[in-house]
C-alpha cells in the first residue's frame, strides 16, 4: 500500500466516517420527525418500519391546523417572537450602545446586575410576574408574554451587543458627526452596519428562546385564542394517548420558520458570534 | 443589510397592527369572559352588549363560564367540543369557553390560578387531585345542588363515598364522570394464531415469556414497565403473587415486608433478567410500554382502560382485547382499586348554581356517556349501563365479571402525603437498582414497608 493510499485510508476513518457518523446521528431525528408526520396515524407503530412513508399524507398537518387550533397558536407564536424579538434587539443596541461607550459610576455594577440577572430560573419569577400582570390587566393576552419575552433577553442581548459597540472605532462616528450626522444618525448609519453580524446573533438568540418558550406561555394564558406553539405541541401527548403523527407534523410545523430564519441569517451568524466571543 | 432590518421591522409592525386587528375582533368572547371568575382585571359593564345575542334562551342573564380540562389532547378536545354544544343547547343562557391543559403540568396551572385568584369558574379532576385542591379551600361544595339533581340516584354510592373520603373534611366537592379500570391488554390476533389463551396466571405469564420471547427477532410476549408510572404495575404483581390484598395492616403496618413479597419481586425482575422482555423495559413508561404492545414487539399488557384509543389505534379494534389482571398461585389477583376523573367548580366562581349545572351535566348519562366511551373509561353513572354502546362494548362486559373471577380492588396510598413523589423517585429508582442486579429485592420491600409504613402509621395517628 503506498503512503499515499495509507494517509487517504486514515484519512476516511479518522475524519470522514466520523463525521458522517455524527451527521446521521444529528440529522435522523429530524428526518424521522418529518417521515413520521407525513404517515397516516395508524402506521406510525407498524412493524416492520418504514423509513419512508407510503402514502404519503399531510393529513396529520390538516389535522391539526384545522382541528387542534394550531392555525391560531402559529400566528399568536410569530405575533409574540416577531415583536419581542425587534423590540429586545432595538433596545439592546441603545443599552448595549451605551454601556460600550459612555463611562459613568457603577458602570461595572451594570453589568454585574444584567449577567446576575441571567441566572435566576424562570420559574421564580413565574407568581410575581403573574401578580404584576393581574394587576396591569394583561394576564391572559399576548401581551404579558410579549412584555416577558423582551424584558427577560434583554440583559443578554446588551451585554452581546456592547462587545461589538465596543470593537467598532469611536473614530469613524466622530468623523460622522464632523459631517453633520447627529448620535442617532452615528448609531443607524455607522454602527449599525457595522455591527451587523451581533445584533442578527442577538436577534436570533431572541427569537428562538421567545420561540420555543413554553413556561410563561403555559402560565399566564388561559385561553386557547392565546395560546402559543409550544403549548398545542404539549396538547399532543394526553395522560394515556400520544398522538405521535400530529406531534410530529407540529414540531415540523414549529420547525420551519425558524430554520427559514436561520439559513437566511446564516452567513451573518457565524461571524457574528465568532466576533463577538473575542471582543468585550 | 439595510432591507432587511426594514422588511423585519415592516414585518413586525404588520404582524403587530393585524395581531391588535384580531384582538379587536375577538372583543365579543374577550368581553363574555368578564363574567367568569377568571377575569377579575376587566370592568363589569363590558360584558352586556356582547352577550346579548345569547339572551335568547329565556328570562336568564347570560352567563359565561370558563372551564379548564386537565388532560387536553386530540381525543378529548373535539369530545368536549360535542359535549359543550350539548349543554349550551340545554341551557342556551350560558357559554361555555374551553381549555384543554397539559396532563403533565395542570396542577401547575392549577395551583398558580388559587394563588393568584384566577381560577376558571369549572376545571376536571382526578380522584388524586381532590385532597390537594381541597386543602387549599379552592373548590365549591356541591353538596347542596347535588342534592337537588334529579341523577343523583344514579351515580355509584362508592365514587360518591370516595371523593367524600379523599376531600378530607366529608364534604362533596367533584362529581365523577367515568372511572379507569386496571386491566390487562392481549394482542387477540396474535394469540389466536399461536392458538393459546392470554396469561391470566403469574406461573402462565413467565411461562408464555419464555417460550414466546426472542431476543434476535425483539419479539417478546410481555412488555414490562420500569420507568415512569412503574410502582402501580409493579404493586399488582407482587400482590397478586404473595396473595396479599392490601398494602397495610390496620395498624399500620406494610405488608410489603411479607417475604412473599421478595419472591414476588425476584420473579418479576428475572423477566429482565433473564431477557425475556425488551432491554428498554427498564426505562419503559407508558408511552413507551404502550408503544411496545401497539407494535407487536410484546403481546400482553398491564395497563388500564384508558389505553383503549392507543391499542385500537395501533393494533386496530378487532386485533385487542382486554383479561383479567394476573392472579397468583391462589388464584387471586389484586388490582389498584379504580381511579375516577371529575368535574369540579372553583369557589371563587361568580356563577355558582350555573357551574354547578356544568358539573352536573358532565357527570351525567348524556355527558358522562359520551366522555366515557371516547376516552375508554368506565361509568359511574348507572343510567349510562342503559345506553346501547355500553351494552355493546366488549371491554365493559370483561370488566363487569372482575369481580366474580377473583379480582381484589387494592387501594393505593394516594391519602398519604408524598406517597405519589417517593413512588415516582423511590420505588422506581430502587425497582431499577434491582433489575439491573444492583439491589437485593428482599433489601428494597423491607425499605419500601419501612418507609411506607412509617407514612401511614403518621396519618393514623393524626
Amino acid at each position: 500500500m503506498s503512503n499515499k493510499t495509507k494517509k487517504r485510508l486514515i484519512r476516511i476513518l479518522t475524519v470522514n466516517i466520523p463525521l458522517v457518523v455524527l451527521f446521521i446521528v444529528t440529522i435522523f431525528p429530524l428526518y424521522w420527525t418529518i417521515v413520521t408526520s407525513l404517515k397516516p396515524e395508524n402506521q406510525i407503530m407498524k412493524l416492520p418500519l418504514k423509513y419512508w412513508p407510503s402514502p404519503i399524507t399531510f393529513d396529520n398537518y390538516k389535522y391539526i391546523w384545522n382541528n387542534m387550533g394550531f392555525d391560531v397558536y402559529f400566528f399568536n407564536s410569530v405575533m409574540v417572537t416577531v415583536i419581542s424579538t425587534v423590540v429586545c434587539t432595538v433596545v439592546s443596541l441603545f443599552g448595549g450602545y451605551a454601556i460600550a461607550r459612555y463611562p459613568y459610576k457603577g458602570k461595572k455594577l451594570t453589568y454585574l446586575i444584567l449577567l446576575v440577572s441571567q441566572m435566576f430560573p424562570g420559574v421564580v419569577l413565574m407568581i410575581p410576574l403573574f401578580e404584576i400582570f393581574k394587576n396591569m390587566g394583561i394576564v391572559n393576552s399576548p401581551y404579558s408574554l410579549i412584555l416577558t419575552y423582551t424584558t427577560v433577553r434583554i440583559p443578554f442581548c446588551m451585554i452581546m451587543i456592547s462587545g461589538f459597540v465596543a470593537g467598532v472605532s469611536p473614530a469613524l462616528e466622530e468623523a460622522a458627526q464632523i459631517d453633520g450626522c447627529s448620535v442617532l444618525g452615528a448609531i443607524t448609519k455607522i454602527v449599525v452596519p457595522t455591527i451587523a453580524p451581533g445584533l442578527v446573533a442577538a436577534g436570533a438568540f431572541a427569537f428562538v428562546s421567545s420561540w420555543n418558550e413554553y413556561v410563561y406561555a403555559f402560565c399566564f394564558l388561559s385561553s386557547e385564542r392565546y395560546f402559543t406553539l409550544p403549548i398545542g405541541l404539549k396538547l399532543m401527548k394526553g395522560e394515556f394517548s400520544v398522538a405521535y403523527g400530529s406531534l410530529a407534523a407540529g414540531c415540523v410545523m414549529a420547525l420551519i420558520p425558524v430554520i427559514l430564519l436561520f439559513a437566511y441569517i446564516q452567513k451573518y451568524l457565524v461571524s457574528g458570534l465568532s466576533a463577538g466571543a473575542v471582543k468585550g | 443589510m439595510r432591507k432587511a432590518v426594514a422588511a423585519i421591522l415592516a414585518l413586525s409592525m404588520i404582524v403587530g397592527l393585524t395581531g391588535c386587528a384580531g384582538k379587536k375582533e375577538e372583543t365579543a368572547p374577550a368581553k363574555e369572559q368578564t363574567e367568569s371568575s377568571g377575569e377579575a382585571g376587566k370592568k363589569e359593564g363590558e360584558s352586556t352588549a356582547a352577550e346579548t345575542t345569547k339572551s335568547a334562551g329565556g328570562d336568564q342573564a347570560p352567563v359565561t363560564l370558563t372551564f379548564w380540562h386537565r388532560d387536553g389532547n386530540t381525543t378529548s378536545n373535539p369530545m368536549f367540543d360535542v359535549i359543550i354544544k350539548d349543554f349550551e343547547e340545554k341551557y342556551p343562557w350560558i357559554t361555555v369557553e374551553y381549555t384543554g391543559l397539559a396532563a403533565d403540568s395542570y396542577m401547575t396551572k392549577y395551583n398558580t390560578a388559587i394563588v393568584t385568584g384566577e381560577t376558571p369558574d369549572v376545571c376536571t379532576i382526578s380522584n388524586k387531585d381532590l385532597n390537594t385542591l381541597v386543602a387549599q379551600d379552592a373548590l365549591l361544595d356541591l353538596e347542596d345542588s347535588f342534592n337537588q339533581w334529579e341523577e343523583k340516584d344514579q351515580m355509584l354510592p362508592e365514587i360518591l363515598d370516595s371523593a367524600r373520603f379523599l376531600s378530607g373534611d366529608g364534604k362533596l366537592y367533584m362529581l365523577g364522570y367515568g372511572m379507569t379500570q386496571e386491566t390487562s391488554w392481549y394482542n387477540k390476533k396474535w394469540h389466536e394464531e399461536h392458538g393459546i389463551e392470554p396469561a391470566q396466571t403469574i406461573d402462565q405469564l413467565v411461562e408464555y415469556s419464555k417460550k414466546y420471547a426472542d431476543k434476535s427477532k425483539g419479539e417478546y410476549y410481555f412488555t414490562l414497565r420500569g420507568g415512569a408510572g412503574s410502582a402501580e404495575n409493579l404493586f399488582m404483581f407482587l400482590m397478586s403473587y404473595a396473595g396479599v390484598t392490601s398494602l397495610f395492616q390496620e395498624d399500620g403496618t406494610c405488608n410489603l415486608s411479607n417475604p412473599k413479597i421478595a419472591e414476588g419481586l425476584d420473579v418479576y425482575a428475572n423477566l429482565y433478567k433473564e431477557g425475556l422482555v425488551s432491554v428498554d423495559a427498564i426505562s419503559n413508561g407508558f408511552k413507551e410500554m404502550v408503544a411496545e404492545f401497539g407494535s407487536g414487539t410484546a403481546q400482553y399488557m398491564m395497563h388500564n382502560s384508558s389505553s383503549v384509543a392507543e391499542n385500537e389505534k395501533n393494533l386496530g379494534a378487532e386485533n385487542v382485547m382486554v383479561v383479567k389482571p394476573l392472579a397468583g398461585k391462589d388464584g387471586i389477583a389484586v388490582c389498584k382499586a379504580p381511579s375516577f376523573m371529575g368535574a369540579a367548580a372553583f369557589k371563587a366562581t361568580k356563577h355558582p348554581e350555573e357551574a354547578a349545572l356544568f358539573v352536573e351535566y358532565l357527570a351525567s348519562a348524556v355527558g358522562a356517556g359520551y366522555a366515557d366511551v371516547t376516552e375508554g373509561r368506565v361509568p359511574v353513572n348507572k343510567g349510562i349501563y342503559e345506553q346501547d354502546w355500553y351494552k355493546e362494548n366488549p371491554y365493559y362486559q370483561v370488566y363487569a365479571t372482575f369481580a366474580e373471577q377473583g379480582v381484589k380492588f387494592a387501594e393505593f396510598p394516594f391519602w398519604l402525603d408524598g406517597y405519589n413523589e417517593y413512588a415516582k423517585t423511590n420505588i422506581t429508582a430502587d425497582f431499577q437498582a434491582v433489575l439491573h442486579g444492583e439491589k437485593q429485592a428482599a433489601d428494597v420491600c423491607n425499605a419500601w414497608a419501612n418507609d411506607l409504613g412509617k407514612m401511614q402509621k403518621e396519618y393514623l395517628s393524626k
